[in-house]
Order: structure tokens, then sequence, then C-alpha cells
């Protein structure tokens, strides 16, 4: 008994002696500001313009309207050379200490991640504060502008805003979710390239139609900031922005981004517009989802990458006209070709586009090169990353076409 | 000399909470960045070999039941021998418990307690490792039990989690850097079997010394399986030239975990886990040191050697500059130490059983 009062006494001296070294109050929730995102510009006077947007005390329950800034947060802009500096200069502004752990969207300007963003994206990564799932976004517009100007209607909590915003992806499929530890993943494989998402400002002086383009598809050709909308959210996410080593190389509308996601087997929903073919004036919106993973099978032929995608989707028929008959087997089966050719010619143009214009392999399909090699250095050897550019496709898309109306025959 | 015996799972579980201890000082990632994605290949090879290599020292040991690689180089060469084996086990326990302690206290200042300076983490670890290890036997190995079974469940799930979904195409190339990377230069990585070492010492503790080869086996086959899912799991949810980067692969990996929106940031618990398990590992480094100084030194009494013992690893510890030091500790060190060890109480088994054919032994 005596033992253990001396091992107790022990203890509770060095516990108390840990206690009273450290500054109990520097951690305590009401010390700390929570930063739910980040933007980074290129600076002025400075490397980067470091924009953080920190929740307010009230922002949990707070039912005033969000004024002069985002609602229940505010932003705070510094000029500084790295962003831990950047945090550094804050906390000695503000009256509490930054805390990173509720970040949820960092933000980079075009114009700064053309220049490359990598080392933003490590020195983001090792910080112990900031979560793996925290999403990347590249703005068209300043990050700083983004972050000032977005403001959520439907949803009071601006932290809560962002994770349902990026995640919109998963049932329009017009985006896809993007987490830093994806992104960082990328950076260091040799195998595949990285995309982050795509956002922008929606004001009436934004909106555009994109050149070139077929009524039918109008709807999946915009990116980001492009749709006539009118909301007082300005905020869109539409859209993939595509990196090589780290650098901004290009971006990808919505319809390339649905593709994206088909290939990669992410997509869950999203409807797209294909031509009637029994009415020429008219146009047939079907719901997509996956229907198994794609079959992909990537060779090289005469040194250049032959990659073959086997698809096979399903599609509900979501819209309804009169003289509309989706009773048939017969009538069925022509919707499906036709959504089949669509399909396969609009994931040709995708995989083209990435290949010979961006040479970035955005899907990944030097991962399935690997298993054709023994070692790592045969692997490098054949220089993937620069062997895109000269790869062929063929894509075989089959569309499972089930009527989704009520009504299938009118 | 006179033990309270443990049972056969008891003793199983004390071999496995060496291995996963190994793996939390990052020899699954020590493997990834030697091997790249032939890393599991090279992990199935060197857990082979521990199964060969176990399977002679049970053929061997089949003429000593009862008895510790200590009492047996006692009979091959007297008390010389027995007293180099003991420095060495002492060596071997003094490294093992040094890189587990500056390991773990390192984790938790950068993760969590940066604040605090980091000789309290090490002296908090330090203190509950000699309270449990002033216990007996029994006690060390049903606390090990019980935190083996709290960290069954969440380590499955983190298994489960890395491989859903996954492409298993980060397990190609098959045979990583080259052939040779793969199955010759590291095999020095066998170290991750260190629970080796432990078996040479365990038979005077077991209930049944007739289920040593059970016990061997099946701990070493638990270890590489342990061993060969966390290598396959960094594998396939980071690049491999991502290992030769982070401080603690295992727990990157539980921060990807989540549960929807209703359960994130589990990476606590497991952090809380580990910490149960390592603290686990020190005292049944604690006992082995201090049961191996008293046979060394014919006292009565282990608990006395106890404080001496914790204030040399707290000096160790301490003289640890930073991660880089402790990394070459572990890797130049304790790996070819651990091999060394294993040659000489392999050889000492090797050479006593040889003449106890000739010469039979008798115990008494």
């Amino acid at each position: 008994m005596k033992k253990i009062f001396t091992f107790a006494f022990v203890a509770l001296f060095i516990i108390l002696i840990a206690v009273s070294r450290y500054n109990v109050n520097n951690q305590s929730i009401e010390n700390l500001a929570y930063v739910i995102a980040i933007g980074i510009d290129k600076g002025e006077n400075n490397l980067i313009k470091l924009t953080l947007q920190i929740a307010t005390p009230s922002s949990g329950s707070s039912d005033s309207e969000g004024s002069e800034q985002t609602s229940g947060a505010t932003t705070t802009t510094v000029e500084c050379s790295t962003i831990n500096s950047g945090l550094n200069i804050i906390n000695s502004y503000i009256s509490k200490k930054l805390n990173l752990s509720h970040c949820k969207i960092v933000v980079f300007s075009e114009e700064f991640a053309v220049n490359g963003i990598s080392n933003e994206i490590v020195c983001l990564n090792g910080n112990v504060e900031i979560r793996p799932g925290c999403s990347i976004a590249i703005s068209k517009c300043a990050a700083k502008d983004f972050i000032e100007i977005t403001k959520p209607v439907l949803i009071k909590q601006t932290a809560r805003f962002y994770e349902v915003v990026v995640n919109s992806g998963d049932y329009t499929g017009y985006s896809m979710n993007v987490d830093l530890s994806d992104f960082y993943r990328a950076l260091h494989d040799d195998s595949y390239d990285s995309v982050a998402i795509l956002a922008g400002i929606n004001t009436p002086s934004t909106h555009t139609i994109p050149n070139d383009v077929n009524y039918i598809d109008i709807d999946t050709s915009y990116k980001e900031g492009q749709a006539f909308i009118e909301n007082k959210n300005n905020m869109q996410i539409s859209g993939l922005a595509v990196f090589h080593n780290g650098y901004l190389i290009g971006e990808l509308n919505s319809m390339d981004s649905i593709c994206h996601l088909i290939l990669q087997n992410k997509l869950q929903n999203a409807i797209i517009n294909i031509p009637n073919p029994f009415d020429n004036t008219s146009i047939i919106n079907l719901s997509l989802t996956q229907l198994s993973p794609p079959n992909i099978n990537v060779n090289l032929v005469n040194g250049s990458p032959y990659i073959n995608c086997k698809i096979d989707l399903k599609a509900n028929i979501e819209s309804l006209y009169t003289k509309s008959d989706y009773s048939t087997k017969e009538n069925l089966k022509i919707i499906s070709e036709y959504a089949n050719n669509y399909l396969e010619s609009h994931i040709l143009d995708y995989l083209y586009k990435t290949s010979k214009e961006l040479h970035s392999d955005t899907i990944g399909f030097g991962k399935y090169m690997l298993s054709k090699f023994s070692t790592i250095t045969d692997f490098h050897n054949q220089n993937w990353g620069a062997n895109y550019k000269n790869a062929f496709f063929n894509i075989k898309v089959n569309t499972d076409v089930n009527n989704g109306n009520l009504i299938i025959k009118n | 000399m006179d033990y309270k015996k443990i049972s056969t799972i008891e003793a199983i579980a004390l071999i496995v909470v060496i291995m996963v201890n190994q793996v939390l000082i990052s020899v699954a990632k020590d493997i990834i960045i030697d091997t790249a994605s032939g890393a599991w290949l090279h992990t199935i090879f060197i857990s082979i070999l521990a199964i060969f290599l176990f399977l002679a020292m049970n053929k061997l040991f089949s003429k000593f039941l009862n008895l510790s690689i200590i009492d047996i180089s006692n009979f091959l060469a007297g008390k010389v021998l027995k007293s180099i084996v003991c420095i060495a086990l002492i060596g071997f326990f003094i490294l093992s418990a040094t890189i587990i302690i500056g390991n773990m206290c390192r984790y938790i200042h950068v993760i969590y307690l940066s604040n605090i300076s980091i000789l309290y983490l090490i002296l908090t670890f330090l203190i509950a490792a000699i309270v449990v290890a002033k216990h007996d036997i029994t006690v060390i190995v049903k606390n090990n039990l019980m935190g083996l079974y709290l960290l069954f469940i969440p380590i499955l799930i983190l298994f489960g989690v890395s491989f859903f979904g996954t492409n298993f195409s980060s397990l190609f190339p098959i045979f990583g850097y080259s052939f040779k990377d793969t199955f010759l230069t590291h095999d020095t990585n066998i170290y991750a079997f260190s629970g080796l070492i432990y078996l040479f010492l365990i038979n005077p503790l077991l209930n049944d010394t007739t289920k040593y080869k059970k016990i061997g086996l099946i701990s070493i086959i638990i270890s590489s399986l342990y061993l060969l899912l966390t290598v396959v799991s960094l594998l396939l949810q980071f690049p491999f030239s991502y290992a030769t980067e982070d401080l603690f692969s295992i727990y990157l990996l539980s921060r990807i975990l989540s549960f929807g929106n209703f359960l994130e940031r589990v990476d606590a618990l497991y952090f809380f886990l580990w910490i149960l398990s390592s603290f686990a590992y020190l005292s049944i480094i604690f006992f082995f040191l201090t049961d191996t100084f008293k046979q060394m030194t014919m006292s009565s009494s282990r608990t006395g050697s106890m404080y001496a013992f914790g204030a040399i690893i707290l000096g160790f510890v301490i003289s640890i500059k930073d991660i880089t030091d402790l990394r070459f500790l572990q890797r130049n060190v304790f790996s070819y130490y651990t091999i060394a060890l294993f040659i000489l109480l392999f050889s000492i088994l090797l050479i006593s059983y040889l003449k106890s054919k000739k010469k039979p032994f008798n115990s008494n």
C-alpha cells in the first residue's frame, strides 16, 4: 500500500509540474480562432497574399443575416512570404490563436496556381492541424474575392456550407471533391496527375455561353461562373482544374467532369441531355449512374499507349414529351444506342483533350501499366508522363436505359 | 528459476505485441522505403524466413524444455558465457525501450502536446512501465492481452477501409526497385521479427512447454499477417515515395478514416490504443530486462534494479536529439544488433544441442 502511495505521489508530482509549465489557456476553445477557409493569391508586395476566413463565435446559433462579411465568419488578409509566416503575422494581429483543424477548403487563385502550388500543398499537408479531407479548389477570380463574396444562403454555418457544396458533384456530376490527401498523393505518384475543384463567383458579368456548343450540350458545357444563374449565393462549383507536376495547365467543363467521374468509377448521379431519336426538335434527359467499375486495359503499341475502356452505365429517362413511348424494348434500345454514341463521343473528346492538349493523365491510366513491368526502373524508363500525349483510345459504352417516370407512354 | 506461469494465449499475445510496436516505430515504412512496390513480396519472404528460423529453434529447444537461453549458455560454458549472453540481452532490451519511448514521445509531442516538454512525456512512459513491471509476469501479460483485445477490431477496421474500393495496381511493379532489393539486399529487415529473441527466453514462463512450437508458430504467423496488412494498406493508400517523407505512416492511415459525418477524426482513438500497446510492450521489456539482470547477478529480487535501468533508459532517450538520430538508431544500430544477437543465441543453442547429443543434459 505504501508503495502505491509513493508511485501515486511521484506521478502526481510530475503531472503537476508538466501542467504548470503548460499554458492551458492557449489551447482552450474560447481562446482559439477556427479557420474555415484559406485563400492563396499572388502577392503584390510579397510572395503570397493569404486570406483566412475565420468562424465568429456566434456562427453556430446566429439567426442574423450575413451582412458585410460572410454569415458567421470574418476574413483577414495578409501579404507574406509563406503560409506559416502569414499565420504568425495574423496571430500577432487578432485576439485569438489561429487553429486550422476545422479548415474545410483551401482556395488558390488561377493566377497563382499556374506558377505551381506544390510548395504550398506540401506545407499544408505537413501541418498537423489541417485534416487530409480539406478540399482543394482553384478559383478563376482572386481567392480573396472568392472567400469574401461567397455568401451561404440556405445553410447558416459557413463551415457546413463548404462541406456540402464541395460534395455537390455527388448528385450533379459537374465537379468532384478533391481533398488535400488526394492532391498530395497525385503530386508524388508518377502514374497519374492531379485535378482540383474548379470554383468561382457567378455574377451577370461572368455569364457566358461557350463557343461552338450544340444546343443539346449547353447545360453541361459550363465551367464555374458561366451558367446563367441569379441567386444571392454567388459561388459556383463546376468543372475541374487540371494539374501536371503541381502546375495548373488547364480546365475541364461540367461534361468533362462527368466523363472523369465515369472513368474513375466515382459517378453517383448526373443528368445529361441526349438528342431525342424520335423527335429531332426535343431532348431526352437521362439520369446516369455507374453500373460497375470501368474495365480499363492499357497496352503499349509501337511505343504508344493504347487504352481500351469498357464502361457500363445505368440511365433513367427523366423527361417525358407528348407522343413519348418508353414502354417498348425496341424504343429503349434505340435510346440506349443514342446514349452510348453520345457518351462515347464525349468521353473520347475528354480523353483526347487530356492527352493531346493537356498532356496530363488525370485518370491514372499509368497505374494500369505498372503490372506490366517487373521493376520500377523499367516503368520509369518508358516515361509514362511524357508518353501519355501519344496515347490513343478505344471506348465502348453500354448504357442500360430504363424509364424513370411514373408514366411510360404519353 | 521459479516463475508464475503464463497460458498459451498470453504467450502468443506477448510475442504479437512486439510486432504491433515494431510497426508503430515504422518498420513497415522502412520496408516500403527499401523495396517500394515489392514491399509486400519482401514481407512475405522475410516472414517465411522467420518461420523457418523459429522451426529450427524449436527443433534445437526440444532437448531443453523448461530452459531459457541463459540457462543453456550456463550449461554450455559456465558463468562467463552466461554473463556475455545476459549483457547482450540487456543491451537489446535497453535499445528496444529507448526506441519505443523515443518514438512514441516524439509522436505525441509533434501531434498533440507540442507545448509540453518531451521530458515529462518520457517520464510518464517510464513510470507507467515500471509500475506495471514491478508486478509478476502474469499481471504484465494479462495487461498486454487486454490491450491487444482492445486494438484488434479497430485495426481490422483500419485495414478494411484501406482495402475497400482501392486499385491494387499500387502493389506493382511486383519486384519494386529490383529483384535483388526485394529478396537479397534488405533481408536485414527481418529484425522486424525481434519477437524471436523473446522466444529464446519464454520457455521457463510457460504453463505447458509442449506448446512452445504452437506458441511460436501462431505468434509469428499473426505478426507476419499484421505486418503484411500494414504494408499493403500503406502501399494502397500512399505512393511509395510518400513513405520517405512522413513521420508516422500508420497514424496517417488512421487520419483518412471517418464514418460519414457523425464519426470523424478517429485517429485520436487509434493513438490512444497504440499508447496502451506501447505501455504493454515497455512493461514486457522491463520484465525481461530486470529478470535477465537478476539471473546474471543471482540476486533475489528483480525490482531493485528497475529504477537503475529506468534511469539508464531515461538518459538514452534524452540523449537522442531528434527523429533523425532515432531513425539512425533504429535502422543502423537496432536492426544489426538484433540480427547479431539472434546469431549469437542461435549458435549457443545449436552448439548446446550438439553437445547434449553426446552428453545428455541434466537440468539438476
